[in-house]
């Protein structure tokens, strides 16, 4: 071979490996949330990189990251969960209900004593899956869009809220809960690590489990699947099922950190994870996208988040700031995956 | 799946009933005093508040007034602008047990922070005529205009906490909140006065939507803004949310380690308490690493959190006496015939660690049921310098 062809073809694989590098699914969304890190690193005078700093975004986000992994699983299928906010809610108020100590019941469903801790935990999330079960039944059998049948759930269970709690908010939980919410484990939060076990389970789950390719499949083609031999509706069914159960938990850590329950805990959660699955390359026709991109973009949202209130911007321009960081950043990768 | 999943969604329904129960009580009962807060480092300790100095219930000097001389009850109607708010439902509550202890009755209704969803509900008042309204508006614009029209249709309206843009408002009562900005401000200028030590504050914004907190922010700055030794960094609004109060507050302190403040205009206490846990700066008055904090509106939790030393003093923007002034002026009109005046501003009071359990604050009123509370006497707004107020209203 000349030294010529030798430098060709050096260069070619060069060229071949830039482009497995930057064609990777989400290598633009992680230079962007490098890119990011680096501004809001200039502009705060490294405050938004200390240690502490980092922990306290992942802190922060830990609560809708949950959540938008549940959305995730919905939203690969073409579908979309309105009710996730709701549901968090309220399984925050029954949790804070069933867990507090002393003082006369503040509704019907306020039991006189309160319930084993363990039992509170593992009710708040058999009624995610309950209601997540409620929303997949009427979409993947009853072809109910999920936009209606979700948004119709958020009311009722804005309702549900009202009628247990009447409005207040709960004091006196179980001290196990400070472990939950406010616990360290080798200087990690707790919340956190919640948070990571979730995505390690649910990228194990859509990338290397039947299920989550069926899951991809559904989205991406629901009648060839069908024809294909997958059980589409029951598919869908366990997919608003995990969502359902996510949300729960996003609540239990929301009761934890808190350390109260209350109605007004947390606003707008799941106008949030639809953001953070969007902004993490996920197509919301469903059939694409990944865990690690719904994860760079829950990270994404919450370094943003984080770096306005580090830097104490003025908040008047705040939401105009996250609004224009969210544009450049989704048409960035939108303009690459074409 | 299927197998497994159906039978756990009926043992949710079956869990969901047997929790539900089939009845309420017809008058709800406020919750306990919570305990007191605790710091990461510390065991959880509750401690149990002695009893609130709470005066002997007054005599239902209310008794018949709600009564037509049909003998049928008159009707009223409660328009709050979300219900998912503590301050709303005890305030609530109050009004329900003042009408149902003058034989009249009071329809709930939910705005949700939707001025479309108000102005709807007000006409629906309207077509059902009611024979007085009770409101506390979304948005002033809008509700001034559903007012106009229910006050030609001989429904009057009283307002309580914001104030709805109408001349054809019968009243509004509030406990001044342009006034609590600035008693909120001046806490902090006697603080830096007798201390010397400079203050580097944040504001904790509620809502930037909502006038009342503008007027509270008015206020605050028209006293703070220009002293020497105070500097205010106003963070993003909480919409009145636990969670954005605790994100902005662990965000802000951790990253400024100057801010050693807080001016905290709404009911979010154990969101940025929690907030200060989480980055290691919730402790008591005297501790060096205590963040002075000035919180209103003097809910359970600000007060139990104000006893713990945690915060440093109350602005009172009661729900109780906004209630009580609201059912006196619809009696007084509606069902006695007599004039109101227009506006009842009451100044609000600096609550401080040695009077918590001052008479007629409503922070100490969870585990009192509603229909105990007393009417608050003519003499209680005398003692607090406010003498145009409605007189309690009797048959």
């Amino acid at each position: 071979m000349t030294k010529a062809t030798e430098q060709a073809v050096d260069s070619k694989k060069v060229r071949n490996r830039v482009r497995r590098i930057f064609g990777y699914e989400n290598t633009i969304l992680a230079i962007i949330l490098i890119v990011i890190t680096a501004v809001l690193a200039i502009f705060s005078k490294g405050r938004t990189v200390t240690r502490a700093n980092i922990f306290n975004m992942l802190l922060n986000t830990s609560v809708r990251g949950i959540a938008s992994i549940g959305q995730l699983f919905v939203i690969l299928t073409a579908g979309i969960d309105l009710s996730v906010g709701g549901l968090a809610i309220f399984a925050t108020c029954l949790g804070g209900l069933w867990t507090t100590t002393g003082g006369s019941p503040v509704s019907a469903w306020q039991p006189v004593n309160s319930l084993p801790f363990g039992l509170a935990v593992f009710l708040m999330m058999i009624i995610g899956i309950g209601f997540g079960a409620f929303n997949g039944v009427f979409v993947s059998r009853l072809r109910v869009p999920p936009l209606i049948i979700t948004l119709a759930l958020s009311q009722i269970l804005a309702g549900l809220s009202y009628n247990a709690t009447q409005g207040y908010t709960i004091f006196n939980l179980h001290p196990a809960l400070n472990f939950f919410g406010m616990g360290r484990v080798g200087g990690v939060p707790v919340p956190v690590m919640v948070f990571v076990a979730v995505a390690v389970v649910a990228y194990f789950v859509l990338h290397h489990t039947t299920f989550g390719r069926s899951v991809y499949a559904t989205g991406g083609n629901p009648v060839s699947s069908w024809l294909s031999g997958l059980n589409v509706p029951r598919i869908l069914f366990s997919s608003y099922i995990i969502c359902g159960f996510l949300a729960a938990l996003s609540g239990f850590i929301l009761l934890a950190r808190m350390m109260a329950a209350s109605m007004n805990a947390i606003k707008g959660l799941e106008l949030d994870s639809i953001a953070a699955v969007v902004v993490g390359g996920v197509s919301l026709a469903g059939g694409r996208g990944t865990l690690v991109g719904v994860v760079l973009g829950t990270i994404i949202l919450g370094a943003i988040n984080n770096g306005m209130n580090v830097m104490a911007v003025n908040p008047a321009y705040q939401d105009i700031v996250k609004g224009v960081i969210i544009i450049v950043a989704v048409t960035i990768d939108m303009i690459r995956r074409r | 799946m299927k197998k497994i999943v159906i039978p756990l969604l009926a043992l949710v329904t079956v869990v969901s009933i047997i929790f539900a129960g089939c009845t309420q009580s017809a008058t709800p009962t406020a919750p306990t005093t919570p305990t007191a807060p605790t710091t990461p480092t510390e065991p959880s300790t509750p401690s149990e508040p002695s009893a609130p100095a709470t005066p002997e219930p007054v005599l239902n000097p209310y008794e018949g007034l709600g009564i037509k001389p049909d003998g049928t009850p008159y009707r009223f109607a409660h328009v709050p602008l979300f219900l998912y708010n503590e301050w709303v439902a005890m305030g609530h509550g109050y009004l329900m047990s003042v009408f149902e202890r003058a034989g009249a009755t009071i329809d709930l209704f939910n705005s949700n922070l939707d001025a479309a969803v108000e102005m709807a509900t007000l006409q629906d008042i309207q077509a059902n005529e009611y024979d007085g309204i009770a409101i506390l508006p979304v948005d002033s614009a809008s509700a001034g205009a559903s007012i106009d029209s229910l006050w030609a249709a001989g429904i009057p309206a009283v307002s309580w906490d914001y104030k709805p843009a109408s001349d054809n408002l019968l009243c509004h009562c509030e406990e001044d909140q342009y006034l609590l900005g600035k008693l909120g401000g001046q806490f902090f200028v006697d603080y830096v006065d007798r201390t010397g030590e400079p203050l580097k504050i944040l504001e904790l914004w509620a809502s930037m939507a909502q006038d009342g907190c503008i007027r509270r922010h008015n206020g605050f700055h028209s006293v703070v803004d220009g002293n020497p030794l105070i500097t205010v960094v106003e963070s993003a609004p909480t919409n009145h949310a636990l969670e954005p109060a605790q994100t902005i507050v662990l965000d802000q302190f951790s990253a400024d380690p100057e801010l050693n403040a807080l001016w905290a205009m709404a009911d979010t206490v154990e969101g940025y308490t929690q907030g200060l846990a989480f980055c290691d700066r919730r402790y008591p008055i005297g501790h060096p690493k205590h963040v002075v904090i000035f919180t209103g509106p003097g809910e359970p939790g600000s007060l139990q959190a104000l006893r713990d030393g945690i915060v440093d003093a109350v602005g009172s923007m009661s729900c109780w006496v906004e209630c009580d002034l609201v059912s006196k002026a619809l009696l007084t009109y509606v069902c006695l015939g007599e004039d109101v005046p227009s506006e009842q501003f009451v100044p609000p009071i600096l609550i401080g660690p040695d009077d918590t359990y001052q008479p007629y604050l409503y922070g100490n009123m969870r585990g009192v049921p509603f229909d105990e509370w007393p009417i608050i006497p003519d003499s209680y707004y005398e003692s607090r310098g406010f003498s145009d107020y409605i007189p309690t209203p009797s048959k």
